[in-house]
C-alpha cells in the first residue's frame, strides 16, 4: 500500500497540538502545526513543478524571488510594530 | 544513392541527441535556482514561526533576516543572470567565460549561505535552509 505523504502531515498536524498541550508547551503545536503548513504547500509545489521549460523554471524561480522580498519584508518588520 | 539513405537516420540520431540536449548545464542550473527561490521563501517563513512560538530572540531574528534579504537580493540577481543566459544560449551550453561569471556569483551566494546556516544552528531552524545547501551544491557541480 503506497504512503500517502499528505496523510501522515494530516495526522501528524491533528497530533502535535495535542503532544503540545500534554507537555505544557501549547506554542510547540501551534509551530509544529505552523511548519507542516509550510511543508504541505511545498509538497504541492513540487508536484506541479514537473515537465517545465528551462524559461518557465527560471521565471518561477523570479516569481518565488518576488514572494520571497515579501515574506522578507514582514519577517524584518515582525517584532517591531 | 544508397549509402547516402542508410546515413539519413543515422544523421538524424545524431542530430537529435546532440542539438537538442535533454539537461544542459543551463537546465541543472535554471533547476537549482528555482529550488534555490523557493527554499528562501519557506526560509524567510520558517523563521518567522520560529520567532512568533518565541524560539528565536528578536535580536538574532532581526540579524538572520537582513541576511535572508542579502541571499533573497543575490539569489534574484544570479536567476537574473541565467534568465540572460538562457536567452543567449538556447541550447543550454555555456561557453567557459560565461561560466566563469556565474562561478563567480554563486561563490558570493555561498559564502551568505555559509553565515547563515551558522546563525540558525543554535535554534533548531537548520532545517528551514538545509536544502540551500543541497542545491547551491547542484550549480557548483555544474560550474565546475
Amino acid at each position: 500500500m503506497p504512503i500517502n505523504l499528505f496523510d501522515i502531515l494530516d495526522g501528524l498536524e491533528r497530533a502535535l497540538p495535542i503532544l503540545g498541550g500534554l507537555t505544557g508547551h501549547p506554542e510547540i503545536g501551534t509551530l509544529a502545526g505552523r511548519l507542516l503548513d509550510i511543508a504541505e504547500s511545498e509538497i504541492e509545489r513540487r508536484r506541479a513543478a514537473t515537465g517545465r521549460t528551462r524559461s518557465e523554471v527560471l521565471a518561477d524561480a523570479k516569481a518565488a524571488y518576488a514572494e520571497a522580498k515579501t515574506a522578507n519584508e514582514d519577517l524584518k518588520k515582525l517584532g517591531h510594530e | 544513392m544508397r549509402h547516402s539513405r542508410k546515413l539519413i537516420p543515422l544523421i538524424l540520431i545524431v542530430l537529435i541527441t546532440t542539438a537538442c540536449p535533454s539537461s544542459s548545464d543551463l537546465d541543472h542550473m535554471a533547476s537549482a535556482s528555482n529550488e534555490l527561490a523557493h527554499d528562501t521563501l519557506t526560509a524567510n517563513r520558517v523563521v518567522a514561526e520560529f520567532f512568533k512560538a518565541g524560539k528565536i530572540p528578536l535580536e538574532a531574528k532581526d540579524k538572520i533576516a537582513v541576511k535572508l534579504g542579502v541571499i533573497g537580493d543575490k539569489g534574484n540577481k544570479f536567476n537574473e543572470i541565467l534568465i540572460q543566459l538562457d536567452a543567449k544560449y538556447p541550447q543550454g551550453t555555456l561557453p567557459p567565460s560565461d561560466l566563469a561569471f556565474v562561478r563567480q556569483n554563486l561563490s558570493e551566494l555561498r559564502q551568505l549561505y555559509t553565515d547563515i546556516v551558522a546563525d540558525l544552528l543554535p535554534f533548531g531552524a537548520q532545517k528551514a535552509v538545509s536544502d540551500l545547501n543541497k542545491h547551491i551544491s547542484a550549480i557548483e557541480k555544474v560550474v565546475q
